[in-house]
């Protein structure tokens, strides 16, 4: 997985600013695959007294990295904005365990086919190599 | 895959996708209407056909595709 | 596989979820009244609260409500219905049918039922007002 231009700052990507922010960086991106990083810190929205992220957070990070994703191309495409894009709807999310504070997470984005702004997306995260949440989503891009 | 292949592979995937009835796709039926479309599930139709027949319908050539029948051509000409 | 009771022994005890600590509730959401069936269905009219700093990042002097927000909202409700936190073991479909947000549906109706089935427990979740349906769900919970 080689990319061969610096990727942006994710503020540059994302419309989504602190305290909700949740993917840190694009890494790499590969045809209609992208991966992406999150560091899970105290500070985090979805942080909860046990020290792990309520598992809606992860779904929010997948979004995120998706839309990160389309960020990319959008910009690539000379967008000066990134584009607002809303979760339209989650299919078949599984969660294997919860992240902890101070893990990283290493999630895969493949994008689908997009139909009049509905765009599904497929997205596995994971924790040093093993699979901790998997769902599909279709993003919705407000064309305004 | 013969166009009678097709039409049986069409009623199968899109009758459990979409949870109809296989009996309810008929040629002649409008595509939007007995799956019970929507702007969220339309891009679904989309990906079941990509996925079970490797064929691509763009947006540029979606709204041909109204009926059944029309979905039929399109997947036996475009496979 | 019984569903654990909490201590909370009536189901339409007003606070019946003292020693539950959730994470959005009174941050994001706020709980103005109860009509539970029993602890396994139940109906919460909820505020949506604007200032939730939530609001800062989703998004910038625009307002929305994020819908995995809505998803916990809806996980809460449960917890707090059954007295123990539930978490989202599955998502088999959530649909975001409407843009929520705290100017167009300050006020909700979170409808919540459980049921056990082939020992697992199945949440089905809807938010609504008067007006629209702002997203549904089918879940398992644990």
């Amino acid at each position: 997985m080689t990319t061969s231009r610096a990727i942006n700052k994710i503020e540059n990507l994302i419309p989504q600013r602190p305290p909700i922010v949740m993917v840190d960086e694009v890494l790499a991106v590969e045809g209609d695959v992208c991966t992406c990083r999150l560091t899970i810190r105290q500070d985090n929205f979805f942080m909860e007294p046990d020290g792990m992220i309520a598992e809606p957070g992860v779904i929010e990070h997948i979004a995120q990295s998706a839309s990160a994703f389309a960020g990319l191309r959008a910009v690539e495409a000379g967008a000066t904005e990134p584009p607002v894009g809303y979760i339209g709807e989650v299919k078949n999310f599984h969660l294997v365990r919860r992240p902890r504070a101070g893990e990283e997470l290493t999630t895969m984005i493949t994008m689908g086919p997009e139909v009049q702004g509905v765009t599904i997306i497929s997205g596995t995260t994971c924790v040093s190599g093993e699979v901790i949440a998997e769902t599909q989503m279709k993003i919705f891009v407000r064309e305004d | 895959m013969t166009r009678e292949e097709i039409i049986e592979k069409v009623a199968d995937t899109l009758s459990e996708e979409f949870e109809v009835e296989k009996d309810v796709i008929t040629p002649d039926a409008v595509i939007y209407d007995t799956l019970e479309l929507d702007s969220l599930s339309l891009v679904d139709l989309v990906a079941v056909v990509q996925y079970t027949f490797k064929v691509k319908i763009p947006n540029t050539d979606l709204p041909n595709v109204k009926t059944f029948n029309d979905l039929y051509d399109y997947i036996e000409s475009h496979q | 596989m019984r569903v654990r009771r909490g201590y909370c022994r009536d189901p339409n005890e007003d606070f019946c979820s003292r020693g539950l600590a959730m994470l959005l509730e009174n941050k994001f959401f706020r709980i103005t009244d109860r009509k539970l069936d029993n602890d396994m269905r139940g109906v919460f009219h909820v505020q949506i609260i604007s200032d939730c700093e939530v609001y800062k990042g989703h998004f910038p002097g625009d307002p929305v409500c994020p819908g995995v927000c809505n998803m916990e909202t809806i996980k809460e409700c449960a917890s707090l219905m059954v007295g123990r936190q539930l978490r989202y073991e599955s998502i088999r479909q959530c649909r975001l049918t409407a843009l929520a947000t705290p100017v167009v549906c300050p006020e909700v109706d979170v409808t919540v039922s459980l049921t056990e089935k082939d020992g697992t427990l199945q949440i089905q979740g809807q938010i609504a007002d008067g007006e629209q349906t702002y997203m549904t769900l089918k879940g398992v919970v644990k």
